[in-house]
């Protein structure tokens, strides 16, 4: 059984949701980590409000308090490192 | 043809070939060819060439451009009118042109240095000013334009006003960069985009470096598909160019009574002359006149866009459009991000977040405090600081007349935008209606409301915002 705290399982959680909120560009699930979102097409800008309302309210993520830039959320990578962070 | 067109940055044949010598011949004497339209045109075809031919000196050779460029405004006293189409490598207002003195070009660089020095040293800076910079930097401009109206008539406190406004989002950018920390860039790779070369001195097309360094070419197959891409682009700008001439042509009446027009032309009033009244006209014109007006700026900032990034395609930087289709936005806050995308990420990142991220309230409060504040509160700042002539001059009856429509305008907006996010969100990832008849519908409602925000926006010397109120109701139908 996978462990729901490693980064495998919050990555398909993650790109789960990214697939809810995605334009219809290519699929999120064959992206990279380190792809950006945005240039890829996946997401705009306005989306990363979601990522950021989503890392709060499931994740207890304080971007504030973390001192993260949404801007910077700009990959799975990216995002993957904040939940863990 | 139109999709081969579209897609010749990704052709691996027109790609192997325009690496050569001959396809870069091609790609450069047609990227200068469509740009040979004005002054400004001409002084951005050597850049180009120069940069496209030196890749590792790209961000030097922009940077010695955009000083002569200044340089040369200062000298011949120019004042460039951004006319349609035209490249306009000088920026609006630049203190060069205005003061026509070589040492406002100085007071530029001396300012660039500075705030460099302070992007630098950002992280050894007292608590406060390293974790607000922005509010520092707006606090230095409001002081400077206090001071102008303190002192009015004192030439270098004016100058220095015009160049801090002149920098004003550029410098935003690089001090936001400077909060990430700006590890391993030196000054000339932000002093390039420092320059308002790119967008004139308002919103900066392509942002800051971390967004440029990030679109920027690295090697020669991603130079030439940016080339590519932007030759596209420069294209399509002829293309609405010539869409933008024939309304001027045969539909829109001349917006002048001696300017020469065709005998074919249908004389449809211009929104501005129906708003004054000194145009009359029946409902179904006047509508008309609303509908035309949107697709007619649509267009035209569509071809002063895509001028703009096509050079900066061409010189290596694959960035964005900063117009992508609005007209076939199927929402408001879709037509907002596809009208001016610069412009709508510049109040994302400095007003939008910052105000989401600081607000610990309800989900719909949250959000309906970061619309406005970027909407209403960074719509309303960016276009008071733009009007810096009238400011430092003592003309508040002017910066009050210009305002007190846009309050209008961005309230509007704002409420729009937060409306269509609410509706987005609570459509929780689900795709919306594809029959095409449904979103002909929704492309119209979205044509309608902004077709009337315009109403509010649109430029005229006598127009006051009564003028405006009374046409749009008479647009219901309701006695004015």
């Amino acid at each position: 059984m996978t462990d729901p705290t490693s980064r495998d399982a919050r990555r398909d959680q993650l790109v789960r949701f990214l697939a809810s909120i995605q334009r219809p560009a290519r699929p999120v699930a064959e992206l990279g980590d380190d792809e950006h979102l945005i240039d890829s097409g996946v997401l705009d800008s306005m989306a990363i409000l979601q990522v950021v309302m989503h890392l709060e309210q499931v994740h207890g993520v304080d971007l504030l308090a973390r001192g993260v830039d949404p801007a910077s959320l700009t990959s799975i990578g990216a995002i993957l490192d904040v939940i863990e962070g | 043809m139109l999709a081969r067109l579209g897609d010749l940055h990704e052709n691996e044949r027109v790609v192997r070939l325009a690496q050569e010598p001959i396809g870069q011949l091609l790609i450069l004497g047609l990227g200068v060819l469509l740009l040979l339209h004005d002054t400004p045109s001409v002084l951005a075809a050597p850049v180009i060439v120069f940069a496209s031919q030196w890749p590792e000196r790209r961000r030097l050779v922009l940077s010695v451009a955009g000083v002569l460029t200044l340089v040369h405004a200062a000298w011949v006293g120019l004042r460039p009118v951004p006319e349609l189409g035209s490249f306009e490598v000088l920026p609006w207002e630049a203190p060069g042109a205005s003061f026509e003195s070589l040492g406002a070009v100085a007071l530029v660089l001396l300012v660039i240095a500075v705030t460099w020095a302070v992007a630098v040293h950002l992280p050894r800076l007292p608590g406060w000013l390293r974790r607000h910079p922005q509010l520092a930097w707006h606090a230095v401009i409001l002081s400077f334009l206090g001071l102008a109206c303190l002192h009015p008539g004192n030439a270098l406190i004016q100058t220095l006003v015009y160049t801090v406004t002149f920098l004003t989002w550029r410098v935003a950018y690089l001090l936001k960069h400077a909060q990430a920390g700006l590890a391993g860039t030196r000054l000339v790779d932000h002093f390039f985009y420092l320059w308002p070369a790119w967008g004139g001195s308002r919103v900066p097309y392509g942002q800051g470096l971390q967004a440029l360094g990030r679109r920027e070419a690295g090697n020669d197959e991603e130079l030439v598909r940016s080339q590519l891409a932007g030759l596209k682009l420069l294209l399509l700008a002829k293309l609405w160019l010539v869409v933008v001439s024939a309304l001027k042509l045969f539909v829109l009446a001349p917006s002048t009574p001696d300017a020469r027009v065709s005998d074919h032309n249908l004389g449809l009033p211009r929104l501005s002359s129906l708003i004054e009244g000194s145009h009359g006209a029946s409902l179904g014109v006047a509508w008309l006149a609303v509908l035309i007006e949107l697709v007619h700026v649509t267009l035209r900032l569509a071809v002063y866009g895509h001028v703009v990034i096509g050079c900066l395609r061409l010189c290596g930087f694959n960035v964005f459009r900063n117009t992508y289709k609005p007209l076939l936005a199927e929402s408001l806050v879709e037509f907002w991000g596809r009208y001016a995308y610069y412009f709508k990420e510049l109040m994302l990142e400095l007003f939008f977040y910052p105000t989401f991220l600081r607000l610990k309230v309800g989900p719909r409060l949250r959000m309906f405090c970061a619309v406005f504040a970027a909407a209403f509160v960074g719509n309303l700042y960016f276009h008071l600081l733009l009007e810096r002539g009238s400011m430092v001059s003592g003309d508040w009856a002017e910066v009050w007349r210009v305002l007190e429509s846009r309050l209008v305008y961005c309230f509007f907006l704002a409420l729009g935008i937060w409306l269509s996010m609410l509706r987005q969100q609570s459509r929780r990832g689900e795709p919306v209606d594809p029959r095409w008849h449904r979103r002909l519908l929704r492309i119209a409602g979205v044509w309608l409301f902004f077709g009337l925000l315009r109403i509010w926006n649109v430029k005229g010397d006598d127009l006051d915002l009564a003028d405006r109120a009374r046409f749009f109701v008479s647009l219901f139908g309701w006695p004015t």
